[in-house]
């Protein structure tokens, strides 16, 4: 199904849940390919690898289609679908960055942070986003990139509400102290 | 931007765009993963949706058919099994000496009573029921 479909989230997961099996599989593609570009640059984020994150693009949609019957009860959505595949992509991602460590003899430290911003070195306002902590650098990249509101980036990362807020002040505040990002903010 | 909080709404556009940037800098395209999760998507639900076997009908229709013989067998064998003998006066479903009672109580002919009692003392153990 390549033409853009119409339907909502919401309505194509429920023909997911109860439609035929021609109307389900395209309900699902076509959430596939609403929502792969995300996905990919979740993946992307947290192995800093092209290969590991369609990896992880195919491990997360694997676990959303198992949501769905036979294997699931269906899916029922309260939310963004974004928030419901981010932990899941975030997951896949740092279990197959994990295992290409693994295989290559690499440690385990800070698997679980985001993968380095890139071209860090080389230009001043990346390497004043990579020294963000990778706490706020991922709340500040859901809501700059992403565009995810405060509350659905509260259900993505499944911390509270205040805990977003507080990263989020804090990364801010982190960049208008820093020399190098300080003269782009009003004064 | 979603937020409606002014707060959370002060990152100058240039890091905005530079974040944007540098997250979306190489988009990852590769038709064969798309192939992949497509088919699984559909072996998964043409399994997941192989036609139905009709449990659910036999579920209720047996139980139904049942309680449809049942009704009719208690409707057609009714009138034979339920009907009355004219010597069960009080109406209690058998024929004793508490209906020759009762037919003496309805003033009725002393010889019926009379008769009636002969009839339930030779009945002996073979009461009769209804």
């Amino acid at each position: 199904m390549r033409d853009v479909d119409r339907r909502s989230d919401e309505e194509l997961v429920g023909v997911c849940n109860v439609g035929d099996a021609e109307s389900a599989a395209a309900a699902f593609e076509a959430l596939y390919r609403r929502h792969r570009d995300f996905v990919l640059r979740v993946a992307r984020r947290f192995t800093g690898d092209r290969d590991l994150a369609l990896d992880a693009l195919q491990d997360t949609f694997a676990y959303l289609l198992r949501k769905f019957p036979p294997a699931g009860d269906g899916l029922h959505l309260t939310a963004k679908l974004e928030t419901l595949l981010y932990p899941v992509a975030k997951n896949c991602a740092i279990t197959a960055r994990r295992k290409a460590a693994r295989l290559s003899g690499a440690g385990d430290d800070e698997l679980e942070e985001l993968a380095a911003v890139p071209e860090a070195e080389n230009d001043s306002l990346d390497a004043a986003l990579a020294r963000l902590s990778p706490e706020r650098r991922e709340v500040l990249t859901l809501r700059f990139v992403d565009d995810l509101s405060l509350a659905e980036i509260s259900a993505a990362l499944q911390v509270p509400l205040g805990t977003v807020k507080s990263r989020l002040h804090l990364a801010i505040k982190d960049l208008r102290e820093d020399p190098r990002t300080n003269e782009l903010f009003d004064p | 931007m979603p937020e409606s909080d002014p707060q959370f709404e002060n990152l100058p556009d240039a890091l905005v765009a530079r974040l944007k940037r540098a997250d979306r800098s190489q988009p990852i395209v590769d038709p064969r993963t798309d192939h992949a999760i497509i088919a699984d998507a559909r072996r998964h639900f043409l399994a997941a949706r192989r036609p139905r076997p009709r449990k659910p009908v036999i579920r209720w229709a047996l139980p139904l058919a049942a309680a449809a013989a049942l009704l009719v067998a208690v409707l057609v064998l009714r009138p034979f099994g339920l009907q009355r003998s004219a010597d069960d006066v009080d109406g209690s479903g058998r024929v004793d000496i508490l209906d020759a009672f009762a037919l003496a109580r309805s003033q009725a002919d002393q010889q019926k009573v009379d008769a009636l009692a002969a009839r339930i003392v030779s009945l002996g153990e073979h009461r009769s029921d209804l």
